[in-house]
């Protein structure tokens, strides 16, 4: 046998040994990665109910009506008594809950508790090292708890685990290629948690399995609120001047009014840019956001189910701004979706919308 | 098959084995650690070779005027740096219990462009009193730190009006809680 074949031979073994060993790690450690947003269908979601939050209740019977059957539904709440009061409130549609009951104060915002990553045999739902403003909020120092609370609760299928980072589950958006990262986790890790971008970018990596896209310019607030990705290759990013040219037609009360200044605009276009380089085609979608910052007439707040060849979005409408909900739900439609809408209306005074009020544990 | 041949297709393939795996492992890397990592005991932000990081705050504090802040400079190199630098408080706080986020940060206090140089010799240390003037309420308190177009998040604290009150053992948190839950 010539030196030539015997170089080969060693090679081949060689590069096949070390995919042997990349393939068992991946499946000892978990080959765990951060759900993606519109991969896969809805096997099992998260939602919240508390007293004092039936604003959520208009969104949850519209949405839960347009959800398929076999979605899991668990909604948490702090005890029997919200939970009968929330039963009562959805009628028929409570028969399909699955109630978690935790004890202990807490909110109506399922998304920014936790991540889930989905795992050969687990899924994992990971909370964030301490939630913003828990010293002097009771009910967010109790939505510290709901991880492990879910997790005790469907326990065999279901682990909780507490990051080393600070960060609320919407500042984490996953795709297949990418976790894109909200400004906050920034700010909030930075010489807090850890010393510099590159160990921030490591951390986020361990945490994801996925490689995080920071979005250092974005607007001040939960990624899902200014950006949405609906497939491999394509993101939807909110534009303020596309709802400027609509906002004409009629919008409804907004908090300050609706804030359509170049520094705001700066702030989505510098998303689309740090998409558009990272290989995204990038289109947009019109977006009000308010003096105030925080409450947003938003279309990439969406819930996606991935199922079947024409994938469907649950997409937050709002009344009073029905020529914005018309031009939402066509881009929705040329990004190849078919649109159910659920009318976010109460919500959004509250800084939050579908995406923020429901938490997706288990896809296909 | 002679030594010779074996031995070059072992080397071959330990070459090719570490190789690949050099090139393959990082990607591969999974979220198999979240759990609580460490804290950086002191954030600083390091400008031109100088540190800027403030005293360590009480983590909680009562309504009323806002603590003074020291803003510690440090340059251990072996040349004199000059370098502008702001200090800002930002203040939020939840706008209801059911609220999603607290609201939009707003700033209490920001230095005055006059008196944002600093000058500092080699070695030298120098520690800075900020007294805002700001009366703090309920919420929380953000001291960002900011120079050479970086900031960072240089210290942290919550106003409580509960601040260091202990009942049974329990934080103030907990004791705020209680106080709630009580009809």
């Amino acid at each position: 046998m010539n030196r030539l074949r015997l170089r080969s031979l060693g090679l081949a073994l060689g590069v096949l040994a070390a995919l042997g060993v990349v393939a068992w790690k991946h499946t000892a450690t978990g080959g765990a990665a951060m759900l993606s947003e519109y991969e896969g269908a809805l096997r099992g979601i998260v939602i919240h109910y508390a007293p004092g939050s039936d604003f959520v209740l208009p969104v949850y019977r519209q949405f839960l009506q347009q959800l398929p059957a076999d979605v899991r539904v668990y909604v948490l709440c702090p005890d029997a008594d919200a939970y009968a009061q929330v039963r009562k409130e959805l009628g028929a549609l409570s028969s399909r809950l699955q109630p978690v009951l935790v004890g202990h104060a807490m909110t109506a915002w399922s998304r920014d508790r936790w991540i889930a990553l989905r795992g050969p045999r687990y899924t994992d739902v990971i909370g964030p090292r301490g939630e913003a403003g828990a010293a002097v909020w009771p009910q967010r120092q109790g939505d510290q708890r709901l991880a492990a609370d879910l997790a005790e609760s469907l326990a065999g299928r279901v682990r909780a685990r507490t990051s080393g980072l600070y960060f609320d589950g919407g500042d984490l958006l996953a795709g297949q290629r990418h976790v894109f990262v909200a400004p906050d986790v920034i700010t909030r890790n930075l010489q807090r948690t850890v010393s510099s971008m590159a160990e921030l970018e490591h951390a986020l990596q361990r945490l994801t399995g996925r490689t995080p896209l920071f979005l250092p310019e974005a607007p001040r607030h939960h990624a899902a609120m200014f950006m949405m990705q609906v497939s491999h290759d394509t993101v939807l990013v909110g534009d303020p001047s596309l709802a400027r040219s609509l906002a004409g037609q009629g919008l409804p009360p907004l908090p300050g009014g609706a804030d359509f200044s170049p520094p705001t605009q700066a702030s989505f276009d510098s998303v689309a840019s740090v998409c558009a380089a990272a290989g995204y085609r990038v289109r947009r979608i019109p977006v009000v956001p308010t003096a105030d910052g925080k409450c947003y007439l938003t279309y990439v707040n969406v819930i996606i189910d991935g199922r079947g060849p024409r994938p469907t979005v649950y997409l937050p409408i709002y009344q009073g701004a029905e020529a914005l909900n018309a031009a939402a739900e066509r881009i929705w439609q040329e990004a190849g979706y078919q649109v159910r809408a659920v009318d976010c209306t109460s919500t959004y005074q509250h800084f939050g919308n579908l995406h923020c009020l429901v938490n997706v544990l288990e896809r296909t | 098959m002679t030594r010779s041949c074996v031995l070059t297709v072992v080397v071959w393939a330990a070459g090719a084995f570490a190789a690949t795996l050099a090139l393959l492992l990082p990607p591969a890397l999974q979220a198999v650690d979240p759990t609580p990592g460490g804290t950086v005991a002191t954030p600083a932000l390091t400008v031109n070779g100088v540190s800027l990081s403030i005293r360590p705050l009480a983590p909680t504090t009562r309504p009323g005027p806002a603590p003074v802040i020291e803003l510690v400079a440090a340059n251990p190199t072996a040349a004199p740096v000059g370098l502008t630098y702001e200090v800002e408080l930002l203040a939020t706080a939840p706008s209801s219990p059911m609220s999603r986020v607290m609201v939009m940060p707003r700033s209490l206090y920001r230095t005055p462009p006059a008196e944002n140089r600093l000058v500092l010799e080699a070695g030298q240390t120098r520690t800075i009193a900020i007294a805002s003037g700001a009366t703090l309420a309920r919420g929380e308190i953000q001291v960002i730190v900011r120079s050479g177009g970086n900031q960072i998040m240089a210290g942290q604290f919550s106003v409580s009006a509960l601040a260091g009150a202990v009942a049974d053992g329990k934080p103030a948190v907990a004791v705020q809680q209680s106080l709630q839950a009580q009809p």
